[in-house]
């Protein structure tokens, strides 16, 4: 799961309202989360995971985690057309590739790889607890990882994206279905929930596949550092240096309306002298 | 025979198959396919060897070969596998990315539970149109025998069917419903629409009707106008079956999705009344669904009063007049022929004899008789999880959550789903907060987000079911 989209999918609920009490913050145990399973959907403190995981063989849960098991979506890198990758302006799914595994068969992770997957529970988080998801140890002693970016905002509702690492030298069968994850889940300092009702928001909302990063281009994203547009240095800049490129670009531009005038700007503004092919 | 004229057929036939074989291998080792499929394509993997052992095999020198000369086999190869390259391209384009996988899992055993179609195996395929179809198999179990018995190959599995959807499609389950009208058209493939005796006396009815109107035309003509005529009202009896089957077997999802794709081309009322070269009028057609969705079984009506395509099903379906059945005269020709004097007379006849009151029963009662041992009715499942599905949908939930520890069945979910989309968009639309900010953008995405939702809980149910199996 990545952080930005837990992020994005909690931020409005981090108001305080003044007038609503402190809990006392502390893991919940699993009477906790079965009680909570219990609740109506209206409620805000209800807790949902669905499939529900099935419980061990003397019918119990861990005392104070939730065990996930691995979807069947994986999103696994593959070779890049562009020279790099831009956060926020390249596309993001010429990262990927879309994998579906079905459960039986299994997802090969070469060794030092890293791909993304999903919990095979849809969950939804009640507005007075944050969740943590931690690799199983037993899983952690093969040297796989599964989150980098492991906190979960209250509310948050989806399935969880794992990026799953295979850090040891060996290539690793993953197989749709085990248990991979474990889900602690952590009563916050206060009820994030207006009225006590459960409500929607978020950019990510209920994910049932890995979905690409939504991120703002970093000439947005530096907005609040007050870093100009014009200011901007992008990885492709030197391309302009070459003779060749700058001629090939003012002769290609022009094919496309709106764009030679943005174009031949540019190239001004960067000291350059654009002839008019036309 | 010289030995060129024989390697003249037996090169490009070894070309072919090498070309598929590599083709399918190439696909079947970067993605995954759904079961049926899968077997389907691994079946001509193993047909392509076979098929390529025999040419390398074959005599140079033709004449001895006692199955027919090497040439004439050759070429019968080459025809066969013309004809299975027409199944494989779509096949190959319809991996598990490019269809509704838990649906198309679902429908696939839901379809082979049924006694009528013992063990029915649905391979799905991705349509070049924009259009569902069947693809006929007959013509495929034929050759493939054929070829068997040529080059010693592998057998097909039995049962397979094909049907295809469009790409665009993909991760959709509302319009996705209309897959069991075409599994109407395998069935109907499988068992036969008509017995003999009952296409003789179709046949003897309708010669009869026409001999009055094309007495004056030569035998031969006369002969083909009958043939004509026979093949017309069978497609016509089989879309109407097909829709039957499709209504007893998924519910009131598959009318809605039909009315939707119907409401998509903006039709006329007059254009609902109009019959077509390959399927009845939909005022027909909608009239005998509903006969299905308001019998004593179901109750549809309950749930669907107030949605605004069930009411336009209501008002072009219902029956119109004080006879029990309608006049055929409410109903009228297809457009290309109401200037052709001769060509309405004929439809006229042909709609005359499809909307008799028996030959209507006689369409339902084979699709009741075909179905009559299946397990869940759509109405029962939805009824009992109605509320369950509609609060998770509200709440942006995955609608597998259960209460008691049992899971919604599938055809609940699916009729779940598209009812909450056609009636509970805009409060679901109001609630969230976020999203695309334009409202176009918006609404799709939440509808999207809807239908993925049912999607992962069919998948759910189907986990669960295979951990009840295991245990």
């Amino acid at each position: 799961m990545l952080e930005s989209d837990r992020r994005l999918a909690g931020k409005k609920t981090t108001s305080r309202n003044p007038l609503a009490p402190v809990l006392c913050p502390g893991v919940l145990t699993a009477d906790d989360v079965e009680r909570r399973l219990q609740l109506e959907l209206d409620e805000a403190q209800s807790l949902v995971i669905t499939p529900t995981p099935p419980k061990g063989p003397g019918g119990d849960r861990d005392k104070d985690a939730v065990d996930l098991r691995l979807g069947s979506c994986f999103f696994v890198p593959r070779g890049h057309r562009s020279p790099c990758f831009i956060p926020g302006m390249s596309k993001t799914l010429n990262l990927y590739s879309e994998q579906y595994v079905p459960f039986g068969s299994y997802l090969v992770l070469p060794a030092h790889h890293t791909v993304l997957g999903c919990t095979l529970e849809y969950i939804k988080l009640p507005s007075d607890v944050s969740g943590q998801i931690l690799t199983k140890s037993s899983w952690a002693r093969t040297f796989i990882t599964i989150e980098t970016a492991p906190w979960i905002h209250p509310l948050y509702r989806g399935c969880l994206t794992l990026e799953i690492a295979n850090v040891s030298n060996a290539p690793i069968v993953l197989y749709p279905g085990v248990k991979v994850a474990q889900l602690v889940l952590l009563n916050t300092m206060v009820d994030t929930a207006q009225d006590g009702k459960d409500h929607i928001e978020g950019t990510y909302i209920g994910p049932v596949r890995p979905e690409p990063a939504d991120l703002k281009p970093p000439h947005k994203a530096l907005k609040g550092l007050h870093i100009e547009q014009d200011d901007m240095i992008y990885p492709c800049d030197d391309w302009f240096e070459h003779e060749e490129f700058r001629q090939f670009a003012a002769k290609h531009c022009f094919l496309y309306p709106n764009f030679p005038k943005l174009a031949a700007d540019y190239l001004a503004q960067h000291g350059y002298e654009v002839k008019d092919p036309t | 025979m010289s030995a060129d004229v024989v390697q003249d057929k037996s090169i490009p036939a070894w070309k072919l198959v090498s070309s598929l074989k590599e083709l399918i291998a190439t696909a079947r080792s970067d993605r995954t396919y759904p079961k049926w499929s899968d077997r389907f394509l691994s079946f001509c993997e193993r047909s392509a060897d076979a098929t390529a052992r025999y040419l390398k095999d074959q005599p140079v020198v033709g004449d001895t070969d006692v199955a027919g000369t090497p040439t004439r086999s050759s070429s019968a190869i080459i025809k066969v596998w013309e004809l299975l390259h027409s199944f494989i391209k779509p096949v190959l384009d319809a991996d598990n990315l490019k269809v509704p996988y838990p649906l198309v899992q679902f429908l696939t055993e839901h379809v082979g539970q049924l006694s009528a179609v013992d063990k029915a195996k649905l391979v799905i395929e991705i349509s070049p149109q924009l259009t569902y179809y069947q693809h006929q198999h007959t013509s495929l179990r034929r050759a493939v025998l054929y070829l068997q018995a040529i080059v010693n190959g592998p057998p097909m599995d039995e049962r397979l069917g094909f049907l295809a959807l469009p790409c665009l499609q993909s991760k959709s389950l509302f319009m996705n419903c209309l897959l069991y009208h075409e599994v109407g058209h395998y069935i109907a493939e499988e068992t036969g629409l008509l017995s003999p005796v009952e296409r003789v006396e179709l046949q003897d009815e309708l010669r009869c009707a026409f001999r009055q109107y094309s007495q004056h035309d030569e035998p031969k003509q006369q002969d083909k106008n009958l043939y004509w005529a026979m093949q017309t009202v069978e497609q016509l009896m089989e879309e109407l079956f097909a829709d039957l089957i499709a209504v007893r077997l998924v519910g009131l999802a598959y009318t809605l999705s039909y009315m939707e794709l119907l409401r998509l081309a903006d039709l006329s009322q007059e254009e609902f009344r109009a019959f077509y070269i390959n399927h009845p009028a939909d005022a027909l057609r909608f009239r005998e669904q509903l006969e299905v969705l308001n019998d004593d079984d179901n109750d549809w009506n309950k749930y669907a009063g107030d949605l605004p395509h069930w009411q336009q099903v209501m008002s072009v379906g219902s029956d119109k007049g004080d006879e029990s059945l309608p006049p055929s005269g409410y109903y009228s020709v297809p457009t290309d022929y109401r200037d052709d004097e001769g060509m309405s007379v004929f439809w006229r006849i042909l709609i005359d004899h499809l909307c008799k009151p028996e030959r209507i029963r006689s369409i339902h009662s084979k699709a009741s008789t075909l179905l009559a041992g299946q397990k869940d009715n759509p109405f029962d499942c939805y009824n009992r999880f109605a509320l369950g599905i509609e609060e998770c949908l509200s709440h942006g939930i995955v609608p597998s959550r259960g209460k008691e520890g049992s899971m919604p069945h599938p055809l609940a979910i699916i009729n779940g789903g598209v009812i909450f989309l056609l009636s509970k968009m805009d409060d679901l639309h109001a609630t969230v907060q976020g999203g695309p900010p334009a409202f176009i953008t918006k609404r799709a995405f939440l509808e999207n987000r809807v239908e993925m939702w049912c999607l992962k809980a069919i998948e759910d149910w189907l986990v669960k079911r295979q951990q009840v199996e295991t245990h």
